[in-house]
């Protein structure tokens, strides 16, 4: 028995994959239900856009992310939206990351479609921006000189839900979806100077670093990770804005097998370490 | 199974990569450089398309000459590759630094230390519900405590002995579950893309899962 669990400490990285593989196959394939709760910092967020005036200001969402995090984040730009569109809460949307540009464009496009909305008029995108805080500034004081041209080359003023909006005052909530610190610096140059309300979408990496944001009320809430966009699926199949839940809470069926599993083999691997240390003492004896 | 090409590619590509994890191979080298190469040439063609030709070309071509200005500047960079005006470079650097610094030291101070040192500090509404899970005044406490602690255990000037030590030692326990914390997330994070992939081979590519 003892030899059997020392050989946990070395186990073959290989064994460890596919266990992890099965673990996380075997929920998506045969669609095993685990329970998951709403984080305050997900209820907040949904708490707020639900609470923004249809036809009033805009929610601003800034996809600012690359496609390597996209799996995380785009489940809950997806699902934030759905919130919008079924509220008929005006969108505006763009992108400080150079990559984010054509997800941007995607998902909303997707999304709008689902809902009949129009672009110009219910949602505009304007794609990629590049100077980053140069245009989270310039936005403070004039949105149509940071944006002169939409996604498809279209002039601002040609845009007829963007003739209300000069600066951030005219702007109810800005979520920036990122995987890097974007959401920091949204609230720094953004939320500090101008007190426009910021919301964070982050992967699960870089989720923890904002909790100090939370506490301070510096962020209205945070969707965390893949669980963060499951939870805003949750929220909005419960309040009845979308007919089911997508693709982050099928995956969170996954992420909870997966995780006992990685605990598992911690709890064990440090078993077999400790046994083996033993064993090789007991035969240096 | 799809027919979309660009779906089978995806998917062909995707296992190529995997194909690591057994073991390092031509296959997963080829979509490796193959990844490289894409994203250089996708940034060349973003670059010129956001930056060059919007900010340096245009203008110019519409005889807005003071765009030579911050043009004159940026290519003063380049000094850095003739030995004898290397001093040069100094002059970019200098403006962006005090640009940068400018626009950004007073905000940041104001959002990350002034702000975050308020959100330390124990007040009068904490004692209104003291149990308050989220605004009470045992979390003021234990914020307080955590800061503090942390803060002592980086306090290098001094050895750690007597009442400094048990701080510190107190400091450590905030750090680690602040790890903890961190750790557990990585794992959702990396997990989280491992799940995606899968979704996109087992729904998109091979339509196993409805």
């Amino acid at each position: 028995m003892m030899k059997f669990l020392a050989k946990f400490g070395k186990l073959d990285r290989r064994i460890v994959f596919g266990l992890l593989l099965a673990t996380i196959l075997i929920p998506l394939l045969f669609s095993v239900k685990s329970r998951f709760y709403v984080d305050s910092a997900t209820q907040k967020v949904f708490d707020y856009v639900d609470k923004i005036e249809p036809n009033g200001r805009p929610l601003m969402i800034s996809f600012d992310y690359d496609p390597q995090v996209a799996a995380e984040l785009d489940p809950m730009a997806r699902a934030v939206l759905r919130h919008c569109f079924a509220r008929n809460v005006k969108v505006v949307g763009l992108s400080l990351a150079p990559q984010g540009d054509a997800i941007g464009e995607g998902i909303m496009t997707q999304v709008a479609r689902e809902f009949n909305k129009k672009h110009g008029v219910d949602y505009s995108y304007f794609g990629y921006r590049p100077g980053m805080t140069i245009i989270m500034l310039q936005m403070g004081v004039n949105v149509s000189k940071a944006l002169p041209l939409d996604y498809y080359q279209a002039p601002y003023d040609s845009l007829p839900m963007m003739a209300n909006i000069h600066n951030y005052d005219d702007i109810a909530l800005i979520l920036s979806l990122a995987g890097s610190t974007y959401p920091v610096s949204w609230m720094i140059y953004a939320g500090t100077k101008f007190k426009v309300k910021i919301a964070a979408g982050q992967t699960a990496v870089m989720a923890p670093d904002n909790y100090p944001f939370l506490q301070t009320g510096q962020f209205v809430g945070q969707l965390g990770g893949m669980k963060g966009g499951a939870e805003y699926e949750q929220l909005i199949v419960d309040a009845g804005y979308y007919g089911k839940p997508d693709v982050a809470s099928k995956a969170m069926n996954a992420i909870a097998y997966s995780h006992l599993l990685i605990i598992l083999l911690i709890v064990l691997g440090n078993v077999g370490y400790f046994i083996s240390r033993k064993l090789d003492k007991s035969k240096q004896s | 199974m799809s027919t979309n090409i660009w779906v089978w590619i995806a998917a062909l590509l995707s296992l190529a990569i995997f194909s690591y994890l057994y073991k390092d191979n031509p296959v997963f080298r080829f979509a490796e450089h193959l990844f490289t190469g894409l994203s250089v040439g996708y940034f060349i063609v973003l670059y010129w398309n956001n930056y060059t030709l919007p900010y340096i070309v245009t203008p110019l071509q519409n005889r807005q000459w003071l765009t030579l200005i911050p043009m004159a500047i940026g290519l003063m960079y380049l000094f850095r590759f003739i030995p004898k005006l290397n001093y040069l470079i100094l002059i970019p650097i200098a403006a962006s630094l005090g640009f940068w610094n400018g626009m950004s030291i007073p905000l940041t101070f104001e959002a990350d230390v002034l702000k975050q040192i308020q959100g330390t500090m124990v007040n009068t509404s904490m004692f209104a519900n003291i149990w308050d899970p989220r605004k009470g005044l045992m979390v003021g406490l234990l914020v307080m405590i955590g800061v503090i602690s942390t803060i002592s255990y980086f306090y290098f000037s001094r050895e750690h002995k007597g009442a400094l030590k048990v701080s510190a030692n107190v400091g450590i326990w905030f750090v680690m579950i602040g790890f903890g914390a961190t750790f557990g997330y990585t794992v959702m994070a990396r997990v989280s893309l491992l799940i995606a992939r899968m979704q996109f081979l087992f729904t998109d590519w091979i339509h196993l899962i409805k």
